[in-house]
């Protein structure tokens, strides 16, 4: 991604948030740390193609020859972009309350022409979750439900995983656990994620690389937010 | 459909399967606000139509009775049967002659006789055969008095008063049938025209003959449309007026000897002074009888005068006139016709070859036809066919009347000059008022069922009112529910909408979400609607049963109109959904991020 600007303005204060060059390898482990109101969930939506920039150069994904307009791409386009090459890992869990887990992980394949023949079984097992596809996530323990996302996010295997806070929800422990397991499966299948987090602890040593924010106050009592690498904790 | 597309219905179905107690509620709520409705729509559909097919069977209803007596032709009645709306017509006889008397063993019953023939609906259509020959359908009402069943023999009397005694006729007749109460509450005897007919001529004081009823028979008298008159001196203005007052005679015109072969069809040089008086109006044997009269001290020669007559010997076609039997005319008859009883010779001009026995026939008017002798000589000295003045005047009678033949006694009978009144049954319930107005507008006023008619269009058209009136209470109530019930649910959903967002499903495709839940939710409703109808109007059904005759129901929906209920709902539940539709295309899949 190159030279990403994108500005809003709320209650009357406007807020600009520039992201410089971000050059991701395949399979890399990224976090993003900042407090809040920073920008991190408005850049993983700028990511994740949901919102379009102000402004922007050019995005590419993984230095495919495609390259995206992402000021002019449309909703459907984007749409389209997202189901087959990202994914996504909420809070807590963002599963569907009225599917399996089964029918939850399989949900990306819908939308895709691949196959799920013994995909859904070795990633399940994987994550240690195999004993509940047919539950319904209600029936399901937090750590459970963060875990029946990774795999709902790596299914179809999209070059971009975009985590916000996936460990949040659950004790730390299961964090640790979770981002074992997270970023062991995203460097076998060669994914590049990117984690938004605020808690440190949790990345410590354990990210390829980190990212962070810089707040700056203009004259007008507007904030300018830039991301830049710090280096890894 | 695309990969996304395809895969909604079965993520709305599966929404719904998990809040299943939610959209129990939703089902149950559409099914209260429809299977109501379709239960009134059933109500007033079956109601409306069973009483609608009531009418439409019961002949009674086609009925048109008119309401004067008067003399209706046989060619206006059957000008009037040839109309298209007409399926039932039969003539009916006087009132007064319809009253008759039927006796079964010791039961004695009078009784009102009305005409019948086949194709009468109202004895088709009430369980009876229309009879034939002496025959008679007797009314539930009139068979209940006489005690009487179907193929029972009874004794018909007719009375009549000759002078100051009464003279009675009767005959066995044959119950044919009876008919069902519902035909007619009176006590009335449905027999063959022909019958009725013979009874009327009966109290009239004709003799019925094929009954064996004695009486008199309705001779035809021959009429003229004037007088050959010759006199020895010039008419004077005093005797004139004295032949046209009170004669019949309008108008008196000099005859010339030579012009009498043209005009009168004869030679007549007897007298010095001859004259053709003629009248407006056809006359009997009456007027000759004045003129004599009232020229008795003249010595005048008074013939019988017709105007030409057309008639056919075979295929022969002549014009015949009357030949005076008088020693002046120089006729073969020599006292041929006595009595009522005309002389059927006729001369024919020299060659026409037409002799012996041959039949007259009259082709126009009544028509007519009967044996002649043509005889051998003498010759009509003119082109015209020549008869006794007796047939000639019958003849001409015939011009105005119908006649009859009588081969049997040789005599020429009146035939009836028309019928008082009819029987008449429209083919349709919506004929009766077209014709009702057409024999309103010739001065025939007549009785329907048209009322009747109006106040059940009227009763189904105001149910109607009522009806939409409440269904559309009921339509705008549940579609505020369905509406209502959809957005809300979209509003808790807004979440897991932003997640499929996020994972790839297009906002288009989202939007078929609520569509296909409305669809589901409004089958589901629809399903149970029905279910509750089906069981409401079976019950309803069962419980009239008694008060039904076969195939006829209090609340009935048809095929069609389920059929346009169902697309009505799912119409309807579509336009809710499209209203929560719009909501969905505000859910960003950013929300998802945010409310996590």
């Amino acid at each position: 991604m190159k030279q990403v600007r994108h500005w809003r303005t709320q209650a009357g204060v406007r807020f600009e948030l520039k992201v410089p060059d971000l050059d991701l390898a395949p399979g890399e482990f990224v976090a993003v740390v900042g407090p809040s109101g920073c920008g991190k969930s408005t850049l993983l939506d700028i990511l994740g193609l949901v919102l379009r920039p102000a402004k922007a150069d050019i995005f590419s994904i993984q230095g495919r020859e495609s390259l995206l307009d992402l000021v002019g791409l449309s909703q459907a386009d984007r749409a389209a972009v997202r189901s087959r090459h990202i994914g996504y890992v909420l809070q807590t869990g963002g599963l569907l309350p009225f599917l399996t887990v089964r029918q939850n992980i399989a949900l990306p394949l819908s939308l895709n022409k691949k196959k799920q023949t013994g995909q859904i079984q070795s990633l399940t097992r994987t994550l240690g979750i195999s004993e509940h596809l047919d539950k319904l996530p209600g029936f399901l323990s937090g750590g459970q439900r963060q875990r029946v996302a990774i795999a709902r996010a790596l299914i179809h295997q999209p070059d971009l995983v975009l985590a916000d806070e996936p460990t949040a929800a659950v004790d730390e422990l299961t964090a640790r656990e979770i981002r074992d397991q997270f970023r062991g499966l995203s460097q076998t299948s060669n994914t590049t994620t990117v984690m938004v987090t605020h808690d440190r602890s949790l990345i410590e040593g354990q990210v390829d690389r980190v990212f962070g924010f810089r707040l700056e106050r203009d004259e007008k009592g507007g904030t300018c937010s830039t991301l830049y690498e710090t280096e890894a904790l | 459909m695309s990969r996304q597309n395809a895969a909604i219905p079965g993520l709305a179905w599966a929404d719904i399967r998990h809040e299943w107690i939610l959209s129990l509620c939703l089902f149950l709520a559409v099914a209260a606000v429809i299977g109501p409705l379709l239960l009134l729509f059933g109500l007033k559909n079956g109601t409306v139509e069973t009483l609608r097919g009531r009418l439409l069977q019961d002949p009674k209803n086609r009925e048109i009775r008119p309401m004067v007596s008067r003399s209706f032709t046989p060619r206006w009645l059957d000008d009037l049967s040839a109309d298209f709306g007409v399926e039932f017509l039969v003539p009916s006889t006087r009132s007064i002659s319809a009253s008759i008397t039927l006796t079964s063993g010791k039961e004695k019953l009078i009784l009102e006789a009305l005409p019948s023939a086949p194709g009468d609906p109202l004895l088709l259509e009430n369980g009876a055969v229309p009879p034939q020959g002496k025959a008679c359908v007797l009314s539930a009402e009139a068979a209940r008095k006489l005690s009487s069943q179907t193929g029972q023999s009874l004794t018909l009397r007719v009375k009549r008063l000759k002078g100051s005694r009464f003279e009675t006729g009767s005959t066995a007749i044959t119950i044919s049938g009876i008919t069902d109460p519902r035909a007619t509450s009176r006590t009335v005897a449905y027999f063959p025209l022909d019958l009725l007919e013979a009874v009327e001529k009966f109290k009239d004081g004709q003799a019925v003959p094929e009954l064996g009823w004695n009486g008199r028979l309705p001779l035809a008298e021959p009429v003229f449309d004037g007088v050959v008159l010759g006199l020895d001196r010039p008419m004077d203005p005093v005797l004139k007026a004295r032949l046209i007052s009170g004669t019949g005679l309008s108008r008196i015109a000099p005859l010339r000897p030579k012009d009498c072969l043209e005009k009168l069809g004869y030679r007549l040089d007897a007298r010095t002074h001859l004259f053709l008086l003629t009248t407006k109006k056809a006359q009997g044997a009456s007027m000759i009888a004045a003129v004599r009269h009232r020229l008795r001290e003249k010595k005048p020669l008074v013939l019988p005068w017709v105007a030409p007559i057309q008639i056919r010997l075979g295929k022969k076609r002549l014009n015949l006139a009357a030949l005076p039997d008088a020693e002046e005319t120089g006729s073969p008859w020599a006292g041929a016709e006595t009595g009522n009883r005309p002389s059927r010779q006729i001369i024919l001009p020299r060659g026409t070859e037409v002799t012996g026995q041959t039949e007259l026939v009259l082709d126009k008017d009544h028509g007519l036809k009967f044996p002649v002798q043509v005889l051998d000589r003498p010759f009509s000295k003119g082109t015209w066919a020549l008869a006794p003045p007796g047939l000639a005047g019958i003849l001409n009678l015939n011009q105005r009347r119908a006649l009859d033949w009588l081969p049997e006694k040789d005599l020429f009978i009146l035939k009836r000059r028309g019928y008082a009144a009819f029987r008449l049954y429209a083919r349709t319930l919506d004929q009766v008022p077209r014709l009702k107005q057409m024999l309103e507008s010739q001065g025939i006023p007549v009785h329907t069922e048209a009322e009747r008619i109006r106040d059940l269009k009227e009763l189904d058209r105001h149910l109607g009112y009522i009806f939409w009136l409440i269904a559309l209470g009921g339509i705008l109530g549940g579609a505020g529910a369905l509406t209502a019930s959809l957005y809300a649910s979209v509003e808790r959903k807004r979440r897991d909408l932003g997640v499929l967002g996020l994972i790839g499903f297009s906002r288009r495709a989202l939007l078929s979400f609520p569509l296909y839940q409305a669809l589901f939710l409004s089958v589901g409703g629809l399903v149970l609607a029905l279910g509750f109808y089906l069981a409401m109007a079976g019950l309803i059904n069962h419980l009239f049963a008694a008060q039904l005759a076969e195939g006829e129901h209090v609340c009935r929906l048809g095929f069609h109109h389920l059929g346009f209920a169902a697309a009505g709902v799912v119409v309807l539940g579509q336009i809710a959904a499209a209203v929560a539709a719009f909501r969905v295309i505000a859910i960003d899949p950013a929300e998802a991020l945010r409310d996590e």
